[in-house]
């Protein structure tokens, strides 16, 4: 998920030079903003969800398991 | 007055240390803390030893030379950080292990397999360590002008006497303080420089960032050149030179200094004139402003090939942090899985921002301190860069936080380093308690100290470069492998651990003793993960697949990773490890 798009933001630099002159703030140029703050920050969120994520999953199997039980209706519909 | 910020770090690392004492009676104390440590504040000890000379002093040093590009090495160790959560954190917390080589050695059944995995903790830790001193010599040197052996001898005997007292029980509460010191370290002079930067728009030339200029001197400079060292002079410039230059002597005489690559010798000094080009050392290419700024050009990293270099680094990096034995070793401490996946979490949003505060160091370094390119002084750019920028008490103050920042940066990352070469010799080689783990820290000290007196020509992120690249082949491919994939065997494990480590152990001594200096040998073998990792994992994946030599009691080692403890049945706990007391 990380991964992919930053080895092909290198790969589009690799092809496309222009994009690593865009300078969308001024001094900074894209790439040292991507490379930075950008890319760093987000993969704390992401790491924020897998947390979140992996509590989940532990609480669910936490919980005492129910019985697998569908009506007749259920298998009906 | 940095000298005594330093000061006040190393006091306050030696109390500290000292008062882990109390603690230190048994193996799980040394090794493990108890494993009693709050997510928080192992957070604060993991980003005390992740914060290290390589972040604080040779990721500024790298992007001051070779610009935007040295950004993936900060990528790839946050992504590495990240993947540890995923999958490294709490199911090696789970297992219940003292050291890696331990974990090998119970998951696969294979005692044999243990000094291996030792040894590859070993070598990888020590060319980290070797790192930390450098960055400790470099940092003493410029504080207080002694020699650079000074540094690396006090800081390799201090971290040595605080290991041998309050193990890691001890060096956890040290950790813990000194990160607070690094964080600082960086916070502040990164804010008083934004703010110069943002307000001050006569301060320094930043156009010069992205331009098609060469880097200049802005005003007359007198440049020392500590080491012998050769460098690339750009244009014929009248300067005065009191020193050897070519093999001459000079007795601080004008000289008009010709274009091309000239030998200073150790201890020269020479002024350049204001508006002077900025020589550069002659090893690596000259780059305009605009060849700096921009991804991937001709000139940058790697030598003709900056988009395998790219991302030869950011999986070395990401690959080498979940393989990394100090930082790996940290886990063990918490209480369980579930609260070193937590601690993993705080590492991220600690280290995060720090990481997006370290890259200014190299980007004003090289307009304020060009005369760095030049001198072999490049990992001291974030050292001089407040001084270079501030006047009277505002200089002292920053610079002497910095100081204190990069003390403390390098005193915890060698503890760490240390006390994971220690317990890779003591509880898994020697397969001994907590005397002889002291013997192994003292032991360990003394053939690094006597390794980091050899490594000063070379830049702190080489050495880093070897050390992930060692264990991003050789470790990392244990553990995914060993906690994910049931079908590991001790044979496939061992095809991995000697391919993977062997063949980025000689990569890295190829390059150290400069066999190959250009071209795609050169690449391919400064930064072998590209091969060397995919080579490991495949090692060890079709070595298991042909061998009929399975593990035993399978079934119950996975559940043990992978089951969170509040899940399991009393009677399954982590692993228990015969304790060894010794006396008061």
């Amino acid at each position: 998920m990380v991964l992919v798009p930053l080895v092909a933001f290198a790969f589009a630099l690799d092809f496309w030079p222009s994009l690593g002159r865009w300078r969308p703030l001024g001094l900074l140029p894209l790439p040292w903003l991507v490379l930075g703050p950008v890319v760093l920050f987000s993969i704390v969120v992401l790491a924020f969800f897998h947390e979140r994520t992996a509590l989940r999953i532990e609480n669910e199997w936490a919980e005492p398991r129910r019985p697998i039980h569908r009506s007749a209706n259920e298998i009906e519909d | 007055m940095p000298i005594i910020a330093v000061g006040l770090v190393t006091l306050l690392t030696l109390i500290l240390g000292t008062a882990g004492l109390r603690f230190a009676r048994t193996t799980s104390n040394f090794f493990v803390a108890s494993r009693s440590v709050h997510p928080a504040w192992n957070a604060f000890a993991v980003c005390g030893e992740a914060m290290s000379a390589a972040s604080f002093l040779g990721v500024p040093a790298l992007i001051l030379v070779f610009g935007v590009d040295m950004l993936w090495v900060l990528v790839g160790w946050t992504i590495g950080f990240f993947l540890l959560s995923l999958f490294i954190a709490a199911p090696i917390r789970r297992f219940g292990s003292y050291t890696i080589p331990e974990f090998v050695d119970g998951r696969l059944d294979a005692p044999k397999l243990r000094p291996i995995a030792a040894l590859l903790v070993i070598v990888a830790s020590w060319f980290f360590l070797l790192a930390q001193l450098k960055g400790a010599g470099v940092v003493i040197r410029a504080l207080i002008g002694t020699p650079y052996w000074v540094g690396v001898v006090a800081v390799g005997v201090l971290v040595a006497a605080n290991l041998s007292a309050g193990g890691m029980r001890g060096i956890t509460f040290v950790q813990g303080f000194q990160f607070f010191f690094i964080f600082l370290g960086i916070l502040v002079p990164f804010a008083v420089i934004s703010v110069i930067w943002l307000n001050d728009g006569d301060a320094f030339d930043d156009t010069a960032l992205v331009t098609n200029d060469y880097p200049a001197f802005a005003a007359e400079i007198t440049v020392r050149y500590e080491r012998t060292i050769t460098v690339d002079v750009p244009d014929a410039t009248l300067v005065v030179i009191d020193g050897l230059v070519d093999g001459i002597e000079y007795d601080a005489r004008s000289v008009m200094i010709e274009a091309g690559t000239r030998t200073i010798g150790a201890g020269a000094d020479i002024t350049w004139p204001a508006g002077a080009a900025a020589p550069h050392t002659a090893s690596v290419d000259r780059l305009t402003g605009a060849e700096w700024a921009e991804p991937l050009g001709d000139k940058s990293i790697g030598g003709g090939h900056p988009l395998y270099f790219s991302v030869a680094i950011l999986l070395a990096n990401m690959f080498g942090i979940m393989g990394l034995p100090h930082i790996v070793s940290r886990f063990y401490t918490n209480p369980t899985g579930r609260e070193a996946r937590r601690t993993n979490l705080w590492v991220l949003a600690l280290l995060t921002p720090y990481y997006a505060m370290v890259p200014l160091f190299g980007v004003i370094g090289r307009v304020v301190s060009p005369d760095l390119l030049g001198n072999g002084a490049t990992d001291s750019a974030t050292l001089v860069v407040g001084e270079r920028l501030l006047d009277g008490v505002g200089s002292d103050l920053v610079t002497s936080i910095v100081a204190a920042g990069a003390a403390a940066a390098f005193l915890s990352t060698a503890s760490g380093l240390l006390i994971a070469m220690a317990g890779a010799l003591s509880h898994d080689i020697l397969q001994a308690g907590v005397p002889q783990f002291r013997f192994a820290v003292w032991l360990g000290a003394a053939v690094s100290i006597s390794a980091g007196l050899l490594v000063e020509s070379f830049d702190i992120n080489v050495l880093i470069g070897w050390s992930t690249s060692i264990a991003a082949s050789s470790i990392c491919p244990l553990l995914v492998l060993g906690i994910w994939w049931p079908g590991l065997t001790r044979r496939g494990a061992t095809a991995a651990a000697v391919i993977g480590g062997g063949a980025s152990t000689a990569a890295a001594l190829t390059t150290m003793f400069g066999v190959v200096d250009r071209g795609w040998p050169f690449a391919v073998l400064a930064t072998p993960a590209v091969w060397t990792v995919p080579l490991a994992f495949a090692t060890g994946i079709g070595v298991s697949l042909r061998d009929s030599d399975k593990v035993v009691d399978l079934g119950h080692k996975m559940a043990l990773m992978h089951v969170p403890e509040r899940l399991r049945p009393e009677s399954d706990g982590p692993r228990v490890v015969t304790e060894t007391t010794v006396g008061a």
